[in-house]
Order: C-alpha cells, then structure tokens, then sequence
C-alpha cells in the first residue's frame, strides 16, 4: 500500500491497547507506528498497590525476563507474559510521545524508528509525527497529544509544513480482551477512513472532495456501529 | 516534460543552488500549463522549496517576488490540492515578498499583486471552491485542505500587520526576531506600504466575525482556527491574549446551530462534543503552562473548564438537545435549498434542475418510471400546495444554472466561472497589470470564420437526409389527421409533395442531386405502393411536363426512364384485385410509349393475373389513342408467340380493334 494513510496508535503504556492496534493495522498492511503518553510503562505487579514500573525504552524482551523471574504464574494467569510475548514480535521497546521539549530518548529505544526518521532536509525539527490519523485510545492519552500539538504551534510556530493530522480517540477499557475488540474497532475505522482516502486520490476535480472533507461523517458512520467506544476527534497542525 | 525529467531537474536544483534560480523560472512556467499532475507536481515542489529550510534564505527572499503571476494562475485550478498548496505557498513568500517591497520601495507592482492574490485567496474563505458550490451552511465545511491553508494564513497575515514588540529581556540579536518581518519595520512615508497600518488588526475582527457565526463550526476548521491562534500568541500575544481567552469563555458548542440540511443529527452532537473537548484541552494547555497570570481570569477558566468535564461525561447521543430539522428549515427560510449552487455538476437536465442533496433517496429515484398519470397528479397537488415564493426561489436557482450554462457554451469555456470569481476576474481585469488584460484588439470587430464549403458527396448526404426527413414528416401529418380527415389536411399534403416535385424538376440544377431526390421518392413509394401511387403520378407528370417545356419537340429521357422504373418494381406486386390503381397509374401519366406498353406483356401472359393485363391494354386502346398502335403492336406480338389461351385472347382484341388486319 504505496499511497495507503500513515497511522499510528496511543495508549499510556505502549503496551496493551495501542500495540494490539499497532498489530492489527500492522498486519493489515498499514504503515503504523505507535507510542504511550505516560511517564513510564506500568504493568500490573505483586499487588494492586506494587505495579511494575519500568521507563520507556526498555525493551519487551528485557520485560519479559523481569516479570518470569518475578512470577511467572502470576504474569501468566494475568495474561501480561502473552500480551508482551506479542509485542515483541512488533517491535523492540515501548516508546514514549515524543513531547516538545523533553529530551530525545537514545536512539535504542524505539523499534522500527529507523524506517521512519523520513527527517526532510533543513527543517528544524525531525519530523517525528509524520502522520495522517493518529488513534488514541483513552481521553486522557488524547487530551496529551492534542495538548502536545498545541505546545508545539506555540514554541515552535515556524516549523514543519502544518501538515494536517486528524487525531481520533477510540476509548478502549484497559484490559487484553477489551483491547482485542477495541482493535478491531480501529481497524474498521482505519479500513473506512483508507477507501475514503484512495477514493479522493482518483479524481481530481471540483466535484470530488477531499479526505479531510469526509472524515466527520465517516466518525458518524462508524460511531453508530460501535456505541461502546465513544469517540473525539480533533485537527491538528504538524 | 515528464514528471521523471522534472524530479532530476528538482534534484540538480536542490543540489546545486546557483541552478535553483532558472530551473524555477522552468518550473514556473510549466505549473501553469494545462496538464494536471504537472501542475501537482509544480505547486508541491514550490511548496518544498519555500517552506523550511531546504533553500536559504537569501535566495527565497530574491525568488519569490517572480512566482506571484503562477500563483494567482494557479489559484483558479479546480483541485483542492493544487489550490490549498498554493495558498500555503502564499503563505510562505508572503512575509518575504513585505520584505522585499520595504527594501525596494520602488517597486509597486510586486506588492499590487500580493495584495491581488491575498483578496483572492481571504475571497473564497466562505464558499467551496474550488469545489462547485452547494449551500453556505454545507460550503462552510467542504473543501477542508483549502480553508485550513487559508487559516495558516491568516496566522501569517497577523504576524506581519501586527508589530512585533520586542521582550526587553530577549537579547537584541536573537534568532526568533531576525527573520519576523512586521510592519514594525516599515520606515514613516514607504511609498507602497504607508497605509498599511491597522490591517492587522482589521483581519484579526475578520477572521473572528467569520468563525463566531451562530451556526456550529465543524471540527478540522474550528481546531485549526485556534490551532493557527496559538501559533500567533507567541509572536503577538498582545493582540492576541485576550482574543483567545474571549474566545473560550464565549465558546459554546451546545448554543450554535448545525447546518440546515443536517439530517445525522448523531453526527451534529459528535461535532458539538469534540469542539467541546477542544476548547477544555485548550484551556488546560493554557493553565498548565501558566499562560494565566490574573487570578480573576484564572478563576474563570476553571470554571468553564469544569461545565466542559460536566458535559463530556454524558454519552453521546444525550450530548445536547438539537433542534428538529423541520422547525430549522422554517427558521432559515430564504435558504431552503440543499444545492442552490448556480452551478450545474454536470451536462445533465437532472443537475440542471436538482435541488437535492446528492444522498438523497430522492436523488437516486428516476421519476420516469412512473406513470404519467401519476406523475401529472403529483405536479398538480405539489403546485397547487407548493408556497409560491419558495416555487419562484426554486425556479431562479434553475434559471442561473441555464443561464450559467448558456453563458458557458457560449464563450466555449470549460473552466466554470461563478459569479464570485466573475468579480473576481473583473477586479483582475481592472487591476494595473497588464498581464492579466484579455488578449485582443477592439478595433477589429469580430468575425466568425466562413463556413467550410460541402463536397458533392456531403451534400448528396445532406440533401437525401432533409428529403427523407421531410417525407416522413410528411407522411406523419398525414397519418395523425387521417382520422380527422379535412380538406385542409389534404390540401397541405398535396402542397408538401408538390413542393418535393419541384424541387426535383425546376429546384435544384445539379443534375445529381436531383437524382438523390428522385430515388428517395422512388423509395418512398416502393414502401408502400397501392397508397403512395398519387405521388408518383404528380412526380411522373411534373417530369414531363419539365422535359417537355425545355424542348417539346425532343425526347423525354428523365420522364421515360423513371416510368419505366416505377413499372418496374410495380407490376410484378400487383394482384388482380390492382385493375383500378393500374389503370389509373397509364391513364393518368402523360406519356405511354412501346416500351412501357411492352412491359404489360408479363401480367398478360400469367395465368392469374391475366385479365388485369388486357383490361388495362383494352383500356387504353379505347381512352389512350396515342397508346392504342402500342397496344396492338403487343397483342400481335403475343398472338404470334404465345400458347393457345393467350392466342386467343390476343385474337378477339385484334379482331375488335384491328379489324383491317383479323378478320
């Protein structure tokens, strides 16, 4: 899919909801990327009150050693050993939203950044977000990424093109089954908004409209198919 | 040029700068050409070229003030993308281009076309275009790209016609002051850009008299909107601050009207709860940057900020009570119409006279299905329930679509031009550049070119197209009023054929051309030849007559020849029952040679047929004198050669009318 949208997925691990969308979309064929907004990657621990904490950057497979040698029983019955099991297939580690302002992370932390470093010469900034649909899939993940945007038309007003990038959340309840629907949630939503987008490809005339035209009643449509994952959508300036 | 030759143009030019400036001039001359994607790939690769860092400065700066004339072309393409990449391109020169004019103040026609092109550009905010236009409420959320490039630049806009006031504790020399060209720069007395102040300003009431509309903003345009605010705040904040924070306070999703065709009204409270949630995001980002230093101001933020958390916690389908369409409809009247765009999608009556939206069920029914019957009681009562001034509203919007049309294929245009852009051009037109004037001479009034003239075969065509058509118009009339039947109906039937048969014999000199009208009349009696035998005989006789006042004492070639034909084709159809159309048909031509009389020498000698041959031979033995030495000359030819019936039938016609020779 050589002209197929640029997606990329947000949770606030990087570990659950947008890597189970970061799969689906992957394996659909998509160019997906995807990120956590939190400020570490916390997994369920011992106890309700003990989560495992580990920064952003390690990666799964390195998680993975930790928590078998923790308790392994514990981390299989909770499904978290399958659900990393599965990430690391994807990718390396789980990375974090490259907010303005906050130190580059080293370059082993993300996966498959590498492909993606498209960095356009003599732009200031690297452009890291280098999307057409972002989806997140919490309000508060959503809340940090539009807010994100906004920090960066504020400090940095002159860089990048303004690129149009729609940012969609599909809430999604934190847990593995409810990321599984979820993901087949955004993957319908992702397959509407892609025919749409390569239909408004085909012809170029003052009747055909645009992408950016059909996006509000596409959200309608799929909306009101899946009233278990309330959506916002807003437009943002890259 | 293909696209691969212009990608290593591009290369060569990025790679080597002292290239960039001709291969641009290349470039730009090619962008206004008439092939789509060059013109694509043109316009992106400006963009490329002038937003970011890719070429320095320097040469942005002396380069741009040449792409003016390209963009304003270019601005008219009916195709979102080449028109939002232009207007961003707009964008990126436009700062460039004010500072080009401060430094060469003698130069007024760069600026005349800034200013041209940046009317152009704000013109088109609220309509569609380049899309066809449907409705304000629907045009105000359609062709997304492009207003969201117009809104980038408004942001650009407000950074150079408001001053930038330098921070006291910013250093002198620092980068974010060095490339922000205001009007904080132009020197008292600039010649071109002396009245520029308070544009800033002006635009800034502008942008917010267009956005505070009563009718709900969809999300991409109202996002970017403040998006594009916040970009200005940190230049401007000045002018800025207590915009944006008026804004918010005042924004209310849930007071705003959707669209009058807005029928998903799912749809309307989605867009309601996303600006919503954009507004209360906006808020937090302002709080929690300490943007905020009024606690009175900072305590209402909170507030609204917690009405805006209150009502995002309800599911969206009791996000807020909207308006029933109908009741809507009624409010707006004057505006009743989906599509009251002037200009038709396509060469169809159906998008002549549509008023629908194109999703419409209705849209999609083909009312010719029904029966007439139907369809007449359903004018009928719609006409009579129909209020009239909406009817007339209907018809004007249908009427400006003709006359659009008309207009149109009169001037051979294919680009469509609106009334807006009509202004627009006319603007252009009066505008002091000369390159933009329409290109001819009014002292030389206009001739249309001489016709091509026809060759004899196209005219043989042509001509046995008309006849045919006249015949069958002809025959038509005749048929439609049979059952009336006047004497006025026969009258004009016989005027249109002998119209046809003078046209035949004294109409046209061009000897084969008339034969074109002969065999088209031949053929048309051959379809039908018992009723069609009075045309023939006005035809025959007409032939002859002709012939014979051109020299009376000579033959009749033309006449002869068609007899004979119509003989022809005509004897071996005719039945015994034919005596009475046979015996008119050699009573009633003016002229009955051997040949002709030779001719009956085939029914005589069929064993049904047979008394059909000797009635008409008696006949004209006895009422055709001229013909009777004929007749006899084939009876005796018959009595010689013939078998015993014949034989003796040929004898007791010999013996009643030669009685000299049988006896």
């Amino acid at each position: 899919m050589d002209s197929a949208l640029k997606f990329c997925t947000v949770c606030a691990s990087n570990q659950n909801r947008s890597m189970e969308a970061h799969k689906v979309l992957k394996d659909a064929g998509y160019d997906v990327h995807s990120f956590g907004t939190g400020s570490a990657v916390r997994l369920p621990g011992p106890s309700i009150d003990k989560p495992n904490v580990f920064p952003f950057g390690t990666p799964y497979e390195q998680i993975y050693k930790e928590l078998i040698a923790q308790d392994p029983k514990l981390h299989t019955a909770n499904g978290v050993l399958r659900m990393i099991e599965r990430n690391r297939d994807i990718k390396r580690a789980p990375e974090r939203w490259p907010y303005v302002g906050q130190t580059k992370p080293s370059s082993n932390s993300g996966g498959d950044s590498k492909s993606r470093s498209s960095t356009p010469p003599g732009s200031g900034l690297p452009r890291d977000l280098d999307f057409n649909v972002i989806f997140t899939c919490e309000e508060r993940c959503f809340d940090a990424v539009i807010e994100d945007f906004l920090a960066r038309n504020y400090f940095h007003p002159d860089e990048g093109f303004g690129e149009i990038v729609h940012v969609i959340n599909v809430e999604i309840r934190d847990d593995y089954q409810s990321a599984l629907l979820g993901g087949q949630a955004i993957l319908e939503l992702a397959n509407m908004l892609n025919e749409a987008y390569q239909d408004s490809l085909k012809n170029y005339d003052e009747t055909s409209e645009p992408f950016a035209d059909r996006v509000t009643s596409i959200l309608a449509t799929w909306q009101s198919k899946n009233p278990n994952h309330p959506s916002l959508y807003n437009v943002c300036l890259n | 040029m293909s696209l691969e030759q212009l990608e290593s143009a591009k290369a060569l030019a990025l790679q080597d700068l002292s290239l960039f400036p001709p291969i641009l001039d290349q470039i730009l001359a090619i962008s206004t050409g008439s092939d789509l994607h060059l013109t694509r790939w043109c316009v992106l690769f400006l963009r490329d070229c002038f937003h970011g860092k890719q070429v320095p400065f320097e040469l942005r700066y002396q380069q741009s003030p040449k792409l003016l004339d390209s963009l304003l072309k270019c601005l008219t393409v009916k195709d979102t993308v080449v028109v939002s990449a232009i207007i961003d391109i707009t964008t990126a020169v436009y700062d460039l281009v004010f500072k080009y004019t401060i430094d060469y103040p003698g130069d007024t026609e760069t600026w005349s076309k800034m200013t041209l092109l940046k009317s152009e550009i704000l013109g088109r905010f609220e309509t569609a275009d380049p899309l066809l236009p449907l409705n304000r409420d629907a045009d105000l959320s359609r062709s997304i790209p492009v207003k969201v490039s117009t809104l980038k630049f408004y942001g650009k806009l407000l950074t150079v016609h408001l001053p930038l006031i330098r921070d006291p504790r910013v250093k002198e020399n620092n980068p974010q002051y060095d490339l922000d060209f205001s009007i904080a720069m132009v020197p008292p007395n600039h010649p071109v850009l002396w009245n520029t102040d308070g544009e800033g300003e002006n635009l800034l009431d502008n942008l917010f008299e267009m956005l505070s509309d009563e009718l709900i903003q969809t999300t991409p345009i109202f996002t970017v909107f403040c998006s594009v605010l916040v970009q200005v705040l940190r230049k401007r904040p000045k002018y800025i601050f207590g915009r944006i924070f008026n804004l918010i306070l005042g924004y209310d999703s849930v007071l705003q009207r959707p669209p009058v065709y807005e029928t998903d009204m799912l749809k309307v409270k989605m867009v309601q709860r996303y600006n919503d949630r954009f507004n209360k995001i906006l808020i937090s980002f302002l709080l929690n940057r300490n943007f905020v230093k009024d606690a009175g101001l900072k305590q209402k933020l909170d507030k609204k900020f917690k009405v805006l958390v209150e009502r995002q916690r309800v599911k969206i389908d009791q996000y807020s009570r909207v308006e029933p369409i109908a009741h809507l409809a009624k409010k707006y009247q004057g505006n009743e119409f989906y599509n009251n765009s002037i200009v038709p999608k396509d060469n169809t009556y159906k998008s002549l006279f549509t008023l629908l939206q194109d999703s419409n069920a209705l849209a999609q029914f083909d009312m010719s299905t029904l029966p007439l019957h139907v369809l007449v009681d359903m004018i009928t009562t719609s006409l009579t329930t129909i209020d009239t001034s909406t009817l007339i509203r209907g018809l004007t919007v249908v009427a400006d679509r003709y006359t659009f049309e008309v207009a149109k294929s009169l001037t051979g245009q294919t680009n469509a031009v609106t009334p807006h852009q009509q202004q627009q051009n006319q603007a252009v037109a009066e505008s002091a550049d000369s390159d933009y004037e329409p290109d001819f001479d009014d002292a030389e009034p206009y001739q249309l070119p001489p016709p091509k003239t026809l060759t004899i075969s196209e005219k043989k065509q042509q001509m046995s197209k008309i006849v045919e058509n006249f015949i069958r118009l002809s025959s038509d009339q005749n048929h439609n009023h049979n059952n009336a039947g006047g004497a006025d109906d026969s009258q004009k039937k016989d005027f249109e054929n002998w119209l046809l048969i003078r046209l035949i014999t004294r109409g046209l000199k061009d000897e084969t051309l008339v034969d074109v009208v002969r065999n088209c009349i031949f053929d048309h009696f051959v379809q039908d030849m018992r009723n069609r035998i009075d045309i023939v005989i006005s035809w025959l006789n007409e032939e002859w007559y002709n012939e014979h006042l051109q020299d009376p004492a000579g033959s009749f070639p033309n006449y002869t020849s068609w007899t004979s034909k119509v003989l022809d084709n005509f004897l071996p159809f005719l039945e015994s029952s034919d005596r009475k159309i046979l015996i008119r048909f050699v009573s009633e031509v003016p002229l009955i040679d051997l040949g002709m009389v030779m001719k009956l020498k085939s029914l005589c000698s069929d064993p049904i047929r047979y008394k059909l041959g000797f009635q008409t031979l008696q006949y004209l033995i006895m009422f055709k004198p001229p013909a009777k030495e004929h007749c006899i000359i084939l009876l005796e030819t018959m009595y010689e050669q013939s078998s015993d019936d014949v034989k003796e039938q040929c004898l007791g016609y010999l013996k009643k009318y030669s009685p000299e020779k049988y006896h």
